[in-house]
C-alpha cells in the first residue's frame, strides 16, 4: 500500500513539474485532482470534527444544557444559509453580524495586547542596553529599528496643510521622513518576497529529492 | 287656510316641503319618486319592480302580483331552447327571478299576495286576488307560466289569437265577492286620462274624447263588449268591460300575450285598455324615444293625472312636446303638427330586427346547420318573412311603425343611421358568398360562422387577399402623419459591398457602419431646460474635453506572433535550476558549507532540549498543503527530537487539514527515530504518548477559548468519532486542565498571520510556557519580529533552519546535500533577479538616452 502511494505521489508530482515546459493537460488534470481531493477531505473533517461533534450530537445525547447551548449555534447556522437567498438574506445578518463582531472584538483585543503594545515595548527596549562589548553595534542596530519604525509610521501619515491656491502637500521634512520609511517599507516587502521565493525553492527541492529518492529505490 | 297644508319629507334631506312640489326646495331632489306618504296605491309602484328589474337584479324580492300584464308583452318570449348566454342581460335577469319563484312554494297565494299586493295598484291586486282563487296557480306572473310552459309559448298565443279574433265575445271580470279590489272611479279616471294623453301623442286629441273620458260611468265589473277595448274608450260613455279570459285554458296565459292578442285584432286604431297602465319608466320611454330630449324631467303618473283635465287629458310633459319632437316632424321641418297615425311602441328588440329582415329577405339564406347554433334571438333575423309571419306573432302590422322605429328601417336609406349602412347587418349574419371575404379567419371566427365559411372552400386569408385591392387606404391624422416613418427614401448603402473599415470587426463585409444610418432618421427628441453647471463642474468637463481633444486615433494593433521575445529565457532558467538543485543530489556535497542555524533556531532548539517531559508538549499543525515540503522538512526535526525525549504529544489544528498532517508527519518522524518500528509499534506509540485533539474551528475567536478553556474548546479529538474514546481521557492528557499545564506550544505554520494569532491570543496567556515556532520562509520575516520582542521564544525558519536544526540532531530525515541544493537554486533564483533587474536597468537607461 505504501508503495502505490508513493508511485501516485510521484507521478502526480511528474504531472505537476510538467507545468515547466508550458500548460498541459496533465498539469491541469493533477491540479483538478488535488482541488477535488482537498475539497472533499475539508468537506469530510468539517462534518466529522464541526458539525457532528459540536452541533448535532450535543443536541441528540448530550443533556438539557448542552442541547440548549448547542440549539444557539444551529439556529445560527441554519440563518446563515439563507443567504445563499436573495430574498431571505436578510435573515442570515444576525449571524453574520455575530461572526464580524466577536472576530473583530476578539482580534482587535489580540492586536492591541499582542501587537502593539508588544512590539511597542521591544522597539523601546532595543535602546536600553549596558555599555560593553558591542556597545556601538547594538547602539547601531537600536538606531536603525528605532529609525525604521518612525519612517516607517511617518510613510503613512498623510495629514496635509491645504493651501489656499495650491493642493495640500506634505512638508518637506515628511516628505524626507517619509523616502527614508518607504526605503523601510520596501526592503521588508523585499524579504517577505524572497521567503516566499524561498519556500517555493524548497517546495521545489522536496519533491526533487523525493522524486530522486523514489527513482533510487525503484532502481 | 285652516287646513294644514299637506306637506312631503324629503327623501334626501329630510326637510319638509310642499306636497305639490316636484322637486325639493333644498335640495332640489325629485319627491313623488320617493313618495310614500302618498295613499294613492298606483305610484307604489308599477315601475319600482321594473327598476329592480334594471338593477343589479336578484336582490330585491320579487313578488308574484308586480308583473303587470301590459308590461309582460312588451317582451319578447324566447324559445326555450334558446341559449342564456345569448340573451340579453335584462332577460336573464328576468329568467333569473322567474327561476327564484318558481322555485317558491306556490301553493300559498294568500300569504304571498299579502305581502306582494302591498305596493300594487287597486286594480292589479283585484285581478290578482280574482286569480287566486280562481286557479290555485298564480297565473298573474307570466314568468311562472313562461317556466311552466315555455316550451309551447307559441302554441299558446296562436291559441289565444284565435280566442281573441272571436268578434263578440264577452269577457267578464270579477265581481267584488271574489274579492277582487275595487277600483275607485277616480283612479280610473286618472288612469283612462293619462293612457289618453299617451295616445294624444300620437293623434290629435279630439273634443269628444276630453268631455267622454272623464264621465266615463266605469266601475268594477262594468262590462265590455268585444271587441270592446276600443269601444271602452271610445267617446259615448258605451259601457266598459275589462278584457278576462272567457275560458278556463285562457287563464294560462299571461296579460302580455292578451295584449298582443289584441295588437293582432283587427282594430289596430285603437289602444288597449291595459296600455293605460303603462308604467312610468315606459311611458316615460314612449314620450322619449320619438325624437325628443331625455334631459327634461318627465312628469310622474300623479302628475299626469292633474293636468290631464287642463289640457286635455295632454300630459304636462306633452306640453314640452317642441322640445321632443317625433323624427318625422324634425325631418320634415313640421314641428307644430302631430303625426297622424297611432303607431303602438313595440319595445320588441327581435321585432326590430325582424322588420329589418323584412327590408331584405333575399338574404336570409342561413343553412339549417348553422341556424341550430345562432342564438335564438339571431335566428329571427335570419327568418324568411313567410316564416316569421307564420310563427312570429307580430304585435303590429308593418304599416304600424311608429314614426321612431321607421327610422330604423333599411327600406328608408336616408333614415338609417350612418353606421348602419356600413354595419350591413344582415350580410354580417347570413352566409356570406363564396367571393367574399370574411373579417376574420380561422380560430378567431365563432363556431357557426366557421361552419358556414366551410362550405365556401375558400380559406379566410384568400378571400382577404382578393379584396385588399378594394381596401382603400385610409387617412392618417396630420399628427400621426408627422411621426410616420419616411419609408419612400430607401437607404443610400447595400450592404452587401461595404467592407468594416476599423475596429475588432475590420475587414468583415456586410457590416453595417452606423453613420450609414444616421441621415436616415430624424433625430430624437431634444430635451428642454438648461443643465446648470457649476464653474467647478464646466472646468471638469473642459478638461475632460481638451483630454480627449488631443487623444489621437488608435494605432494599429500589431497582431500577436505565435512566440514572444523572451520565450527562450523560461526554459533556459528552468534547466539551470534543474541543473542547480539535482547536480549538488548527484554530486554529492563535499567540501561544500553545512547549513548555520539561525539565532532563533538555536533557541528553539534549546528549548526542545530542555523541555519538561512530564508535562505535555502542544504541537499546533497550522499549515496549508502547499507548504507541507517545506515545514515538514522544518518541523520533522523539530518533532524527532520531541520523540527522541518520549515527550507526550498533544496535536492540535485551526486549519481542517493540519489535524491529518499531524498523524502523518507523527509517523513519518516516528519510523525515522526508530528505524525498525513497524505499524503496531507506531500504533501503541500513538495511543499512549500522543492525542490529537483534531481540528478547531473559528481561528482566533478558538484559540481565544482554547485559551480559556482547553477542554471545552478541544473536547471532540480526531478519532473520537471513530473510536468513541474521549481525547481528554488519553494518557497523554493526563493533567491538562488548563494551559499553563502544557511544558512547551510548538506551532508549525505557514502564515504570519496565523502565527501573530497565535502570539496574539494564546501568547499572553502562557506565562513561564515557552512558545517556539517552525515557519515557512515567507512567513519568517513577519515573525522575526516577535521573536526579538521575545514573544517568540523559538523560531526556526523554513527549510534552511529545519536543516540546519536537523544537523543538530542525531536523526537525519533529510540528507545533508538537501541544504545544499536548496542555496544553489535560491543563489540561481537571485542571479536571475539580478539579471532582471540589471536588464530592465540598462532598457530604461537606453530609453531615457533616446528620448534625451
Amino acid at each position: 500500500m505504501e508503495f502505490l502511494w508513493t508511485i501516485a505521489a510521484f507521478i502526480l508530482t511528474l504531472m505537476v513539474l510538467s507545468y515547466l515546459i508550458g500548460d498541459n493537460l496533465l498539469f491541469r488534470l493533477a491540479a483538478y485532482i488535488f482541488i477535488g481531493v482537498a475539497a472533499g477531505l475539508v468537506a469530510v473533517l468539517v462534518i466529522y470534527q464541526a458539525i457532528l461533534p459540536r452541533m448535532v450530537w450535543p443536541l441528540i445525547y448530550g443533556t438539557n444544557q448542552e442541547r440548549l447551548l448547542a440549539l444557539v449555534p444551529t439556529v445560527l447556522g441554519v440563518l446563515l444559509l439563507f443567504k445563499l437567498s436573495r430574498r431571505l438574506g436578510r435573515l442570515g445578518n444576525a449571524p453574520m453580524a455575530y461572526i464580524a463582531g466577536a472576530g473583530a472584538a476578539i482580534i482587535i483585543g489580540g492586536a492591541v495586547y499582542g501587537t502593539i503594545i508588544g512590539q511597542g515595548s521591544a522597539a523601546v527596549n532595543t535602546l536600553q542596553f549596558a555599555p560593553g562589548s558591542g556597545y556601538l553595534g547594538r547602539l547601531g542596530e537600536s538606531t536603525i529599528i528605532l529609525l525604521g519604525t518612525l519612517t516607517s509610521l511617518a510613510y503613512f501619515h498623510f495629514s496635509t496643510r491645504v493651501g489656499v491656491t495650491q493642493p495640500g502637500r506634505r512638508s518637506g521634512v515628511m516628505q524626507a521622513v517619509s523616502g527614508v520609511g518607504q526605503v523601510f517599507i520596501s526592503i521588508t516587502l523585499g524579504a517577505v518576497y524572497a521567503g516566499v521565493l524561498l519556500a517555493a525553492l524548497s517546495a521545489l527541492v522536496e519533491r526533487i529529492l523525493f522524486i530522486i529518492q523514489t527513482v533510487g529505490g525503484l532502481g | 287656510m285652516d287646513d294644514p297644508k299637506p306637506v312631503m319629507r324629503c327623501p334626501m334631506c329630510g326637510k319638509e316641503n310642499d306636497a305639490a312640489s316636484k322637486r325639493c326646495t333644498f335640495c332640489r331632489a325629485v319627491l313623488h319618486e320617493f313618495d310614500i306618504s302618498d295613499d294613492t296605491e298606483e305610484p307604489a309602484s308599477s315601475d319600482d319592480w321594473l327598476t329592480s328589474l334594471r338593477d343589479a337584479g336578484g336582490t330585491a324580492p320579487q313578488q308574484e302580483g308586480e308583473v303587470p300584464a301590459q308590461d309582460s308583452g312588451q317582451f319578447e318570449p324566447l324559445p326555450p331552447e334558446n341559449n342564456d348566454e345569448d340573451a340579453p342581460d335584462w332577460l336573464q335577469r328576468i329568467r333569473q327571478r322567474v327561476a327564484e319563484d318558481s322555485a317558491q312554494p306556490i301553493s300559498e297565494p294568500g300569504t304571498k299576495q299579502e305581502a306582494g299586493d302591498e305596493g300594487l295598484p287597486d286594480w292589479l291586486q283585484g285581478m290578482m286576488q280574482q286569480e287566486g282563487a280562481e286557479s290555485s296557480a298564480p297565473s298573474a306572473t307570466w314568468f311562472t307560466d313562461k317556466e311552466q310552459d315555455e316550451s309551447d309559448w307559441l302554441a299558446q298565443l296562436r291559441q289565444s289569437e284565435e280566442i281573441v279574433s272571436a268578434p263578440g265575445e264577452e269577457i267578464l271580470i270579477p265581481d267584488e265577492n271574489e274579492a277582487v279590489a275595487p277600483i275607485q272611479p277616480d283612479e280610473l279616471e286618472s288612469r283612462l286620462s293619462s293612457l289618453n294623453s299617451w295616445q294624444g301623442m300620437a293623434e290629435p286629441v279630439e273634443p269628444e274624447a276630453e268631455a267622454a273620458a272623464p264621465t266615463a260611468p266605469l266601475s268594477p265589473g262594468m262590462v265590455v263588449e268585444q271587441p270592446g277595448e276600443a269601444e271602452a274608450f271610445a267617446p259615448g260613455g258605451e259601457q266598459v268591460e275589462f278584457p278576462l279570459p272567457p275560458a278556463k285554458d285562457e287563464e294560462e296565459i299571461p296579460d302580455w300575450l292578451k295584449k298582443l292578442q289584441m295588437s293582432a285584432s283587427p282594430v289596430p286604431d285603437e289602444i288597449p285598455e291595459e296600455e293605460g297602465r303603462l308604467p312610468d319608466w315606459l311611458q316615460e320611454f314612449e314620450a322619449v324615444t320619438p325624437g325628443g330630449s331625455q334631459d327634461e324631467a318627465l312628469p310622474s303618473q300623479l302628475e299626469m293625472d292633474e293636468t290631464a283635465e287642463a289640457v286635455g287629458r295632454v300630459p304636462a310633459f306633452y306640453e314640452d312636446l317642441p322640445q321632443i319632437e317625433p323624427m318625422e316632424e324634425a325631418a320634415a321641418g313640421l314641428p307644430g303638427e302631430q303625426p297622424q297615425e297611432v303607431e303602438e311602441p313595440a319595445l320588441g328588440k327581435g321585432w326590430v330586427f325582424e322588420k329589418l329582415d323584412e327590408g331584405e329577405p333575399e338574404q336570409a339564406t342561413t343553412p339549417p346547420a348553422a341556424e341550430a347554433e345562432i342564438p335564438g334571438w339571431l335566428s329571427s333575423l335570419n327568418m324568411e318573412p313567410s316564416n316569421t309571419s307564420a310563427n312570429t306573432p307580430m304585435p303590429f302590422n308593418e304599416d304600424e311603425f311608429p314614426a321612431w322605429l321607421e327610422g330604423l328601417t333599411p327600406d328608408d336609406e336616408e333614415e338609417v343611421p350612418a353606421f348602419l349602412p356600413d354595419f350591413e347587418l344582415d350580410k354580417a349574419l347570413t352566409k356570406p358568398p363564396a367571393d367574399e371575404a370574411l373579417p376574420f379567419e380561422g380560430s378567431e371566427q365563432p363556431e357557426w360562422l366557421e361552419e358556414l365559411s366551410q362550405p365556401a372552400g375558400v380559406t379566410g386569408s384568400e378571400e382577404l387577399l382578393s379584396t385588399q385591392e378594394d381596401i382603400l387606404p385610409a387617412e392618417l391624422p396630420t399628427w400621426l402623419e408627422a411621426m410616420k416613418p419616411d419609408v419612400t427614401q430607401k437607404p443610400s448603402f447595400t450592404s452587401q459591398n461595404v467592407f468594416q473599415q476599423e475596429g475588432p470587426l475590420a475587414g468583415l463585409p456586410e457590416i453595417l457602419p452606423s453613420q450609414l444610418f444616421k441621415n436616415d432618421y430624424a433625430e430624437g427628441f431634444s430635451r428642454g431646460g438648461m443643465l446648470k453647471v457649476t464653474p467647478e463642474q464646466q472646468s471638469s468637463a473642459d478638461l475632460v474635453a481638451t483630454l480627449l481633444g488631443k487623444m489621437g486615433d488608435a494605432a494599429a494593433v500589431q497582431p500577436a506572433g505565435r512566440k514572444k521575445a523572451y520565450d527562450w529565457l523560461r526554459p533556459v532558467f528552468t534547466l539551470l535550476l534543474l541543473a542547480a538543485i539535482i547536480l549538488p543530489m548527484v554530486f554529492g556535497s563535499a567540501g561544500l558549507p553545512q547549513a548555520v542555524l539561525s539565532p532563533s533556531g538555536e533557541a528553539a532548539y534549546a528549548l526542545m532540549q530542555s523541555v519538561d517531559t512530564t508535562r505535555p508538549v502542544l504541537v499546533a499543525f497550522d499549515y496549508e498543503p502547499a507548504y507541507s515540503g517545506e515545514l515538514s522538512a522544518a518541523g520533522q526535526a523539530v518533532l524527532q527530537q520531541l520523540i527522541q525525549k518520549n515527550a507526550r504529544l498533544a496535536f492540535l489544528s485551526t486549519t481542517p487539514v493540519g489535524a491529518v498532517f499531524a498523524d502523518d508527519m507523527l509517523k513519518t518522524s516516528f519510523l525515522a527515530v526508530n528505524p525498525g518500528a513497524d505499524d503496531t509499534t507506531f500504533a501503541v506509540y500513538r495511543t499512549a504518548l500522543t492525542a490529537n485533539l483534531g481540528y478547531l474551528p473559528g481561528s482566533s475567536a478558538s484559540l481565544q477559548e482554547f485559551t480559556n478553556s482547553p477542554q471545552q474548546a478541544a473536547r471532540y479529538g480526531l478519532n473520537a468519532a471513530l473510536d468513541g474514546v474521549p481525547t481528554w481521557n488519553m494518557p497523554a492528557l493526563t493533567g491538562v486542565d488548563s494551559l499553563d499545564d502544557f511544558g512547551l506550544v510548538l506551532v508549525l505554520t505557514d502564515s504570519a498571520t496565523l502565527g501573530r494569532t497565535w502570539v496574539e491570543q494564546v501568547g499572553p496567556a502562557l506565562g513561564s510556557v515557552p512558545l517556539v515556532m517552525v515557519s515557512s520562509a515567507a512567513a519568517a520575516p513577519m515573525l522575526l519580529p516577535y521573536y526579538e520582542s521575545k514573544q517568540i521564544d523559538g523560531l526556526v525558519a523554513g527549510m534552511a533552519d529545519g536543516l540546519a536544526y536537523q544537523h543538530l540532531s542525531p536523526v537525519q530525515s533529510f540528507p545533508a546535500v538537501t541544504s545544499v541544493s536548496l542555496k544553489a537554486a535560491a543563489g540561481l533564483a537571485a542571479l536571475a533577479l539580478l539579471a532582471g533587474l540589471a536588464v530592465y536597468a540598462w532598457q530604461s537607461l537606453r530609453a531615457n538616452r533616446s528620448k534625451e
